[in-house]
């Protein structure tokens, strides 16, 4: 599992070391807790810098507006990039989730072996494909055919749904629409591998009387595999998601920026990240600005935190009860 | 029903069975007729084929990939190899209990319930033949007042006596037993050992054994499987006493296996 | 009980190849977009220019910042290295506020910026402001059936994009266009969402035509209405795909902008216009609209300097050049009291190197200096490679001033 499982990658001290006096058995704990050392310091470096100057009641506001001559009228809030990263990346791992587990399940129980493979060849070349070009994809290739063709057309045809009416003005090629599709993509091949994994451990002798008791190959995949394999798809979600809400060059290229709460799935709008992104240079001729960045950075690591221990929660309880499937009994 | 006379037509026949691997024959035209209502046993040593046998007889060997099966197996006069057979159809008739507990990793009501949800039975159906499943697998005793606990909480002897539950729940007509007691310890084996005698009244039971003793006491009807061929097979008080085979007497006795 | 073991299985296994269909479709799906994502690659770096060898540089000049003076840079850098064997340029676009950070910690020798370092900033850290091309920024529009080029003023822009005005056929507009007919379509203002130069100077602009204008000006400001886009090329395609919408683009876009359907460029009013937004007609202090032709761009650029007291090149050009009006604010160059030119285009930009006045070695700035005269005096015949327009005389003839001040050595 390759994102996600740094934090608590360095062990204790080295046993040559312990071997040969307990003298250094000290020097184990503070090695194990150099990662976490490492984020705290990261945050009360940022928390410094930042100087805890705008946290507090208008902080979760959504309200935004920035004045490059008067910082003490501008209005500092948060919510509108909370809100955008949620609702894109919430998005695109609902589609992604979607999508990886049929194709995690085609490539495990459905597909002959070489086409799996080649699926899985594929998937694995897709991880390694850098989000920049997943970007500029967008912004070159999709941008037009979504501003043009797709949007105009969805909400011709689906604007009775929620989030796909709204005023013709917010259609464009820049906007949520393409920034949850091009976040899609890029987490697909993340959360692929890591259901398939999942999906591939599932004791074989389960799998077996599965089918001896007359359920389908599609059966015994819901409700064997999936529900042994739970805990694995859960942690792949959650990565899925921690990469997407932690996107930042590819979703600035295509989501418009604006920072407002959007009127539609076609509204321009930002995250988090593309906005620190984005804005970055500009922070250089407005320092209070540079602090509002910061501000936003620290709540994206607490997000990324919180969804990373999530998710090595999971793939921890899932080796705890992995051990014990049919491991009971026995002499 | 449509079930036909007891002691009449074979619930399965077994002719001219022949499976190939890509690289050896690990079965070779073996024949043999299972009756209604009997516990038959297979013996033999290992590596003898037992295992690939028995899944040749509700087409689980399906799930390995490269084999080749000649011959037929007829289940009631239906060649279950024959054009047009659903697989699924035929394990939902010739149910199987394996070598390791299997119980999933949901509750014990769910592991029961599992045939059951897929032929989208009710639920007021569902409960009646969850109760009495597990009342024939002998378990409703000692977890029918714990029906929502996790299954893979229960030791293992109780696991695979959920396992025979989980096969009953959804009537086949055949029980097929791989080696059903050689995770457990004697205790635990021997409950599973017994609930056989109550087995036999409704089912054709077939188990693969290496334990002799164990085929002595359960089986009225005992096959010998030696490297891929059937050596000897009748009356299991027959063939343990008067063997016509010189192999077989040589693998009763103890001097190989 | 039927025993029959043919046919379905006693449920919908229709439903199982029907989902084995659609894992298999998203497969397919997923390849043609992995094959889509290598074109759209390949695509990029086909059209890559190539860089000059770096293998025979015994003297590297490193240069960073604005993203608009980069493409410049990159076309002086082979041809300086042709006559200057080994002295090499080393160009990077990382956006105006880093060439400016950079050139004040000292970490590169030449900052590019699209904005001035304020004279007070540049004295602090020993730089001074050294213009190296002129740009232009064009208003532009997509009117359905409109090919003509419409007249707008900054305060119509400042309005629009404060949401004041939203209707093409605000009686402003069509007072400032007689003879069109205007479609009485709703108004889309795109805006750049990335911290860029273009932003200050139009955002300038508003803020110097209308008082009713609340967001100042800056690199990046908060903007009441309408969609974002990133670059000037998110620009173009934000706006060709919207009707009824506005932009600003800087020229170096202008064929782009020629080249797709739809898009129209306008003339924009001088600063004849009143606060109030009503337009005068006739007589003294009457509009005129300009077009944004090289002629004109480069009439601003001098007039600012020609007249302005006391003479400094840290100017901001936006509105520059009417007569007697003190329109150079943002620099707080001081006031320009005549004029000489009639009619110079009113959204007009220096861009700017910036270099140390306290270098570490002398003998290496030797060759930062030699670099910028030789771009002074040549960069002319490439200015329109990347779509700049060249300095004129009289800009040249203060930077050479400017340049004369930093310490070399031989």
């Amino acid at each position: 599992m390759p994102a996600g499982e740094a934090p608590a990658a360095p062990a204790a001290s080295p046993p040559v070391a312990r071997a040969r006096t307990d003298r250094w058995a000290w020097v184990g704990s503070p090695l194990a807790l150099l990662p976490l050392l490492l984020v705290a310091t990261v945050a009360i470096v940022l928390l410094v810098a930042s100087g805890l100057h705008n946290f507090g009641g208008s902080f979760w506001s959504t309200r935004y507006n920035f004045l490059p001559g008067d910082p003490a009228g501008s209005s500092w809030g948060i919510g509108a990039f909370v809100a955008g990263t949620a609702i894109t990346a919430g998005l695109a791992l609902v589609l992604a989730t979607a999508l990886s587990l049929a194709l995690s399940i085609s490539i495990v129980v459905y597909l002959p072996s070489l086409p799996s493979r080649v699926l899985t060849i594929l998937t694995n070349l897709l991880a390694g494909i850098p989000s920049v070009v997943y970007g500029i994809w967008g912004f070159v290739v999709l941008a037009p055919y979504f501003g043009f063709t797709l949007e105009p057309g969805l909400r011709d045809v689906l604007g009775w749904l929620p989030g796909f009416g709204g005023p013709a003005s917010e259609i464009g090629p820049y906007g949520i629409l393409l920034a949850v599709f091009i976040l899609t993509i890029m987490i697909i091949p993340l959360t692929t591998a890591l259901m398939r994994d999942a999906l591939r451990s599932v004791p074989h002798d389960l799998i077996d009387a599965g089918l001896a008791l007359g359920a389908t190959r599609w059966e015994v995949a819901r409700r064997v595999r999936m529900r042994t394999a739970r805990l694995g798809i859960g942690s792949a979600i959650l990565l899925g998601f921690g990469r997407a809400v932690g996107e930042s060059v590819a979703v600035a290229m295509v989501i418009g920026a604006v920072p407002r709460l959007p009127l539609s799935l076609y509204s321009a709008s930002t995250s988090q990240a593309s906005f620190i992104f984005y804005q970055l240079d500009s922070a250089f001729f407005y320092p209070f600005l540079l602090r509002f960045l910061v501000e936003i950075a620290l709540v994206l690591l607490a997000i990324a935190l919180i969804v990373n221990l999530a998710a090595q929660r999971l793939t921890r309880t899932e080796i705890a009860t992995a051990t014990t499937v049919g491991g009971a009994g026995g002499p | 029903m449509s079930a036909s006379d007891p002691g009449a037509a074979p619930v399965l026949t077994v002719e001219h069975l022949t499976v190939r691997s890509p690289t050896r024959t690990i079965l070779s035209d073996v024949s043999l007729e299972f009756a209604d209502k009997e516990v038959t046993g297979i013996i033999g040593p290992s590596g003898c084929g037992k295992t690939t046998f028995i899944r040749t007889l509700n087409r689980m060997i399906d799930t390995s990939p490269g084999l080749r099966v000649e011959g037929s197996v007829r289940y009631r006069g239906q060649d279950i190899y024959g054009r047009g057979v659903n697989p699924v159809l035929v394990r939902q008739r010739i149910g199987m209990v394996f070598q390791r507990p299997t119980v999933f990793p949901m509750s014990i009501y769910e592991n029961v319930a599992f045939g059951l949800r897929l032929l989208r039975t009710e639920e007021e159906t569902v409960e009646s033949v969850v109760r009495r499943s597990l009342t024939r697998a002998g378990l409703w005793n000692e977890i029918g007042s714990n029906l929502d606990q996790p299954a893979l909480e229960l030791s293992g002897g109780q696991q695979q006596r959920l396992c025979i539950a989980r096969a009953l729940a959804i009537e086949p007509k055949v029980l097929l037993f791989d080696e059903p007691t050689s995770s457990l310890d004697p205790i635990a084996a021997q409950k599973v050992e017994e609930l056989f005698g109550e087995l036999k009244k409704d089912y054709a039971v077939i188990i693969v054994t290496h334990n002799l003793q164990q085929a002595a006491r359960v089986a009225s009807r005992t096959a010998f499987l030696y490297q891929g061929r059937l050596i000897e097979s009748g009356p299991t008080e027959a063939l343990f006493e008067r063997p016509k085979e010189s192999l077989t007497q040589q693998y009763i006795t103890g001097r190989f296996g | 009980m039927n025993d029959s073991l043919t046919g379905t299985a006693p449920r919908g296994s229709r439903r199982r190849s029907f989902s084995a269909g659609v894992a298999v479709g998203l497969a397919v799906v997923l390849l043609i977009v992995g094959v889509g994502a290598g074109f759209a690659v390949g695509k990029y770096y086909g059209n890559s220019t190539t860089t000059a060898a770096s293998g025979s540089c015994s003297t590297t000049i490193s240069e960073t910042g604005s993203s608009l003076i980069y493409p410049y840079l990159q076309i002086l850098s082979p041809n300086y290295t042709a006559q200057n064997p080994g002295i090499c340029l080393s160009p990077q676009s990382t956006g105006s506020g880093t060439g400016i950070s950079s050139a004040e910690s000292g970490v590169v020798d030449i900052g590019g910026t699209d904005a001035y370092l304020l004279p007070s900033t540049a004295a602090q850290y020993n730089l001074i402001n050294v213009p190296i091309a002129i740009s232009a920024q064009l208003v532009v529009y997509n009117l359905p059936g409109i090919s003509q080029h419409l007249n707008i003023n900054g305060t119509i822009a400042a309005m629009i994009y404060q949401g004041t005005i939203t209707k093409w056929n605000d009686p402003l507009i069509v007072a400032a266009n007689p003879g069109v007919s205007l479609p009485s379509n709703t108004i889309v203002p795109i805006h750049r969402s990335d911290g860029s130069g273009d932003t200050f100077m139009w955002s300038s602009l508003c803020y110097m035509s209308w008082a009713g204008w609340k967001q100042g000006y800056g690199t990046t400001i908060s903007w009441p209405v309408g969609p974002g886009a990133t670059g000037n090329a998110g620009m173009v395609t934000t706006l060709a795909s919207t009707q009824y919408g506005i932009a600003y683009i800087g020229i170096s876009y202008l064929s782009e902008i020629k080249s797709t359907a739809g898009l129209q460029y306008g003339a924009l009013g001088d600063q004849n216009a009143n606060y109030n937004g009503s337009v005068s007609s006739g007589g003294a202090g009457q509009q005129n609209y300009i077009m944004p032709t090289p002629q004109n761009i480069s009439q601003d650029a001098n007039l600012a300097l020609a007249n302005l007291q006391p003479p400094s090149v840290a100017i901001s050009l936006i509105l520059g050049g009417v007569p007697g009006a003190t329109n150079l604010q943002l620099g707080k160059g001081g006031t320009n009291s005549t004029a000489t030119y009639t009619t110079p285009y009113p959204d007009t930009n220096l861009e700017y190197t910036l270099i140390s006045l306290e270098p570490k070695s002398t003998a290496h700035q030797k060759w930062v200096v030699n670099f910028l005269e030789w771009a002074l005096t040549y960069g002319g015949t490439y200015a329109a490679k990347a779509n700049f327009l060249p300095l004129t005389a009289e800009v040249i003839g203060y930077d050479m001033l400017a340049l004369n001040a930093v310490p070399v050595s031989a």
